[in-house]
């Protein structure tokens, strides 16, 4: 097992409700892989730098989990898969700290 | 750096470059800020570190400029990349206003 981070970004027009569906959901993914959910921190409704999807605010949510290495892909896959995530960033953790 | 600085100026053998260095190039190039605050580990989500070490159009700052020790610049270079990614940066000044092909 390492840990992992996660970044995602949630559609903006979720809204609060929709956007815990989408975080519990994540969470689903990670704990169906075998892994277990670290942390979860809202990082709240930002401005992209840039837009995607003609799109330039989004909801930053930061989970930390606890993943086996081959488990990594699939997780990205079942991200890859939801059009109400615009992006994330999963990498690993322990390295770096 | 600043010690083989003093180094090579004390010594009366005329080093290998010093007329190349514009007084720009070395007024900017003192030390490694991140070496001077003992900082470990560069996280792409402090956006407000970055983005001193990027220029107004999303370039990032080379060495020469900015003094950053290579250890710490290879750090740099990954956290702006990622922080691009997640569009906490970003990628030019002309993508970050909507334009061209990449919108």
């Amino acid at each position: 097992m390492r840990t992992y981070e996660l970044v995602f970004i949630a559609h903006p027009s979720l809204e609060e409700e929709g956007l815990q569906g989408v975080v519990d959901d994540v969470k689903g993914f990670v704990t169906e892989a075998g892994g277990n959910v670290v942390d979860v921190d809202h990082m709240g409704r930002r401005r992209l730098a840039y837009a995607i999807r003609n799109l330039w605010e989004g909801y930053y949510v930061l989970v930390h989990a606890d993943l086996e290495p081959s488990a990594v892909a699939g997780v990205e896959h079942e991200l890859n898969l939801r059009e109400d995530i615009l992006r994330y960033l999963l990498i690993r953790l322990d390295e770096e700290e | 750096m600043a010690d083989n600085q003093e180094e090579r100026e004390g010594r009366s053998r005329p080093s290998r470059r010093p007329q190349r260095e514009s007084s720009y190039t070395r007024h900017n190039r003192r030390f490694c800020e991140f070496c001077a605050e003992g900082i470990e580990h560069i996280d792409y989500k402090d956006i407000d570190l970055i983005s001193k070490y990027v220029t107004e159009s999303g370039r990032i700052l080379g060495r020469s400029r900015t003094g950053t020790c290579a250890k710490h610049q290879r750090m740099l270079t990954r956290a702006v990349k990622r922080a691009r990614h997640l569009a906490m940066l970003p990628y030019t000044a002309e993508h970050a206003r909507g334009g061209g092909a990449y919108t």
